[in-house]
């Protein structure tokens, strides 16, 4: 991506965090837990209201921003010859699990749509309380991630994207979302359902926990995350009747359906974007993973299960790397050549790709890489060791010899200079040696070694 | 701007986080309009901190400008020490009225939603409607002018049955227009019919006030006087358990010493041993 085209790209940026300032940045707290901060303005009736009055502007602040700079943001990243994911998940990427840190390893940019003027939508349905909570929470989360916005001269690992606004892009995430949709649904309870409003209405009159469960003929399709399936049903219905205004009256069933419906809006939100935009599609949840695999038209593309291998539990040592050093450190090439590493021997011969080879795969890829960052750290350690042992001696000797009395002529003017050439030599040899280690730890690779060995 | 006091208090944090947002709000109007004026207590307060500024520590009294009063006048008194401020008392000058910390937020927000409706004056729909989104601890029911009649005669033969309140029922005359009837005859109609025919609009746990404009619109001030009237005024004293506010005098550590003088808080027990609370009794604020 063309260095004018970066700067461009992060104007539009800095002038979105600045009306996101305007708006929030006196109430944030850098370095606090963002849920910890929502939860407490969230528990203050009195603020929230004031908050809600006050940020009634922003939502049309955020359209007239996007009308000035929507259609360049999208010409820019669709120009881009650049490895770009757009982000399907929570509202914001939430860093929880380290899904930034494992992404940004594969990719050259993760593209978000904007998240405020999103959830402003939700406004008329929702509580007064998860409407500030959620707000709150994804508004700092961005002032936490604002940093790897701005690519110190680097492609941004997150490039901010316009929310799709017209009728048109809302009917055909609509349609995506309601096919399959239903085709889950009737997957799921083994049912012949035709559209979304059946579905609804057949499941809202059910409110018995029993009865649903009864239902549920292929509980392999759902993720429980763990728990029983009475459990999820009930944690279900708690966030999703906590959230919406006349919630209260929203029987187990009908939250069921809002659950199910939910995701796959939100992931037909973003692979409409994603097509759109040309770009991968990541989820930094693994039903929404499953959701797209086995219920969506997916190929097993070598790309994207390699972004999924990065989420599973062998890849958690990841979490340990400082994301803000690496956003100093990575640059297009270093991008290129982590992907070389992690993509090595991997390909999609006959669709015989699956997650697990994929996984396996790619963790071979690492301890190789691994290896020979070692090796080479250890071919410069035996050199220095070499050098100080031989290269010290001569330089000592010629130093001695440096000091022979004048009265010898030449050969002591010649010893001396040898003695300074040789001091220099060595130094200078020394010291590029020394750099290079000092690069080889202090760079990418290092850095992923140090937190593969870190407790 | 606003510091806090000793210890964490919820209440000065949760108006410190009010404050700040509204400011946030009157920094953006400022920049689409050079002459926005900010609600009057915060004026006031603006005033007081610019004369503290680089003072000596101590007490120092703003007040909103007199000439500009669209909303009022509101006098502030604050106190420095150091490079700390706290705020000791917010006045409505016109109603006489110390102003709660709660009521104080209640005011800014009720002032940003009046502001999106333009002119001096709101409709009484819009008025409610503003009031119920906003302020918890009301239901506010706006009575139907045009059942005026039958609510008129519904109270006046409920008050004969029960033979009482003599003096409203000769003033409930029958060549009276609705718009004759002195204001505190209306409402005490009003409530009599919305109790009687429309009982599931009242609602528990809130304090529940009829309504009653005979004027198409009601003047801006006019509607947040009337509010601070009801949440903080004379009556509110019968709303105790309802209303529980905090004074920003309650805010300084009943011990605490100002001058030599030991602070006693409004809501704080008489020092007199009635078992009343102080702005209900000898309302001393200093021992």
């Amino acid at each position: 991506m063309d260095s004018m085209v970066i700067r461009e790209i992060e104007k539009i940026t800095e002038e979105y965090f600045t009306l996101l300032e305007d708006y929030f940045g006196t109430i944030y707290i850098p370095g606090l837990d963002v849920s910890l901060q929502a939860f407490r303005i969230e528990k203050y009736q009195l603020a929230s209201k004031m908050l809600i009055a006050s940020i009634e502007d922003l939502q049309k602040d955020l359209f007239n921003f996007w009308e000035k700079h929507a259609d360049r943001m999208i010409s820019f990243i669709n120009n881009s010859n650049i490895f770009k994911t757009t982000y399907c998940g929570n509202i914001s990427p939430l860093n929880h699990n380290g899904f930034i840190n494992r992404t940004a390893l594969y990719v050259d940019t993760i593209l978000i749509k904007e998240p405020i003027g999103y959830l402003m939508f939700t406004k008329p349905i929702s509580t007064d309380e998860a409407y500030i909570y959620n707000i709150i929470q994804h508004a700092f989360n961005l002032f936490e991630l604002k940093k790897l916005f701005f690519g110190e001269g680097a492609i941004p690992l997150f490039i901010i994207i316009p929310p799709i606004f017209d009728e048109k892009g809302q009917n055909e995430i609509y349609g995506i979302a309601e096919e399959y949709g239903t085709q889950y649904v009737n997957n799921v309870l083994e049912s012949d359902f035709n559209e979304r409003e059946e579905i609804f209405e057949y499941l809202s009159s059910i409110n018995d926990l029993e009865t649903i469960k009864q239902l549920i003929k292929n509980p392999q399709l759902i993720d429980f995350r763990g728990m029983s399936v009475e459990d999820y049903l009930m944690e279900v219905h708690e966030n999703i009747s906590g959230t919406f205004q006349n919630g209260n009256d929203f029987s187990i069933g009908k939250t069921l359906a809002f659950k199910i419906f939910g995701q796959f809006s939100n992931i037909s939100y973003e692979l409409t974007h994603a097509i759109g935009l040309n770009s991968q599609i990541i989820f930094d949840r693994s039903d929404y993973w499953d959701l797209y695999k086995n219920h969506f038209i997916f190929k097993s593309d070598p790309d994207t299960l390699i972004l999924e291998s990065l989420q599973q539990s062998e890849f958690k040592w990841l979490i340990n790397y400082d994301m803000e050093k690496f956003n100093i450190l990575r640059n297009e090439e270093e991008l290129v050549q982590l992907r070389n590493i992690l993509r090595k021997n991997i390909y999609n011969a006959n669709n015989a790709l699956t997650s697990e080879k994929v996984k396996y795969q790619v963790l071979s890829n690492i301890e190789e890489a691994f290896l020979d960052h070692t090796f080479m750290i250890d071919e410069i350690n035996s050199k220095l060791r070499k050098k100080l042992s031989v290269d010290g001696l001569v330089v000592t000797g010629a130093a001695v010899s440096g000091l022979i009395p004048a009265s010898l002529a030449l050969l002591p003017l010649i010893s001396t200079v040898t003695a300074s050439y040789g001091i220099f030599d060595f130094v200078h040899q020394f010291s590029r040696l020394n750099k290079e280690k000092k690069e080889l730890k202090n760079g990418v690779m290092g850095m992923l070694f140090d937190a593969r060995t870190k407790k | 701007m606003l510091e806090r006091k000793s210890s964490f208090n919820p209440k000065l944090d949760e108006f410190e986080m009010s404050f700040n947002v509204y400011m946030d709000y009157v920094n953006r109007q400022i920049k689409k309009d050079i002459n926005y004026m900010p609600h009057p207590f915060v004026r006031a307060l603006l005033i007081a901190h610019s004369e503290a500024g680089n003072g000596p520590n101590g007490r120092y009294l703003g007040v909103s400008s007199l000439d500009d009063s669209s909303l009022g006048c509101y006098s502030v008194v604050l106190e420095k020490r150091g490079d700390k401020f706290s705020i000791l008392a917010i006045q409505n000058i016109d109603l006489n009225l110390e102003v709660p910390v709660e009521v104080g937020i209640y005011l800014l927000i009720l002032s940003m939603r009046i502001e999106k409706i333009g002119g001096n004056e709101i409709l009484p729909e819009d008025a409610v409607d503003i009031v119920n989104d906003n302020i918890p601890v009301l239901n506010m029911i706006l009575f139907n002018n045009d059942e005026w009649i039958p609510a008129r005669d519904y109270c006046r033969d409920v008050m004969r049955r029960d033979k009482r309140n003599n003096e409203v029922i000769e003033k409930i005359n029958s060549d009276m227009t609705w718009r004759d009837y002195p204001s505190t005859v209306r409402s005490i109609i009003a409530q009599y019919w919305i109790l009687e025919k429309y009982p599931e609009m009242l609602v528990q746990d809130k304090c529940n006030i009829t309504y009653t404009m005979t004027e198409h619109t009601i003047p801006k001030k006019t509607f947040l006087d009337n509010i601070l009237f009801m949440l903080c005024g004379e009556p509110s004293k019968y709303f105790d358990d309802r209303f529980k506010w905090t004074y920003f005098s309650d805010l300084v550590s009943s011990d605490e010493k100002i001058n030599g003088k030991i602070k006693v808080g409004r809501n704080h027990p008489c020092k007199c041993g009635s078992g009343k609370k102080n702005k209900y009794c000898c309302n001393i604020n200093y021992l």
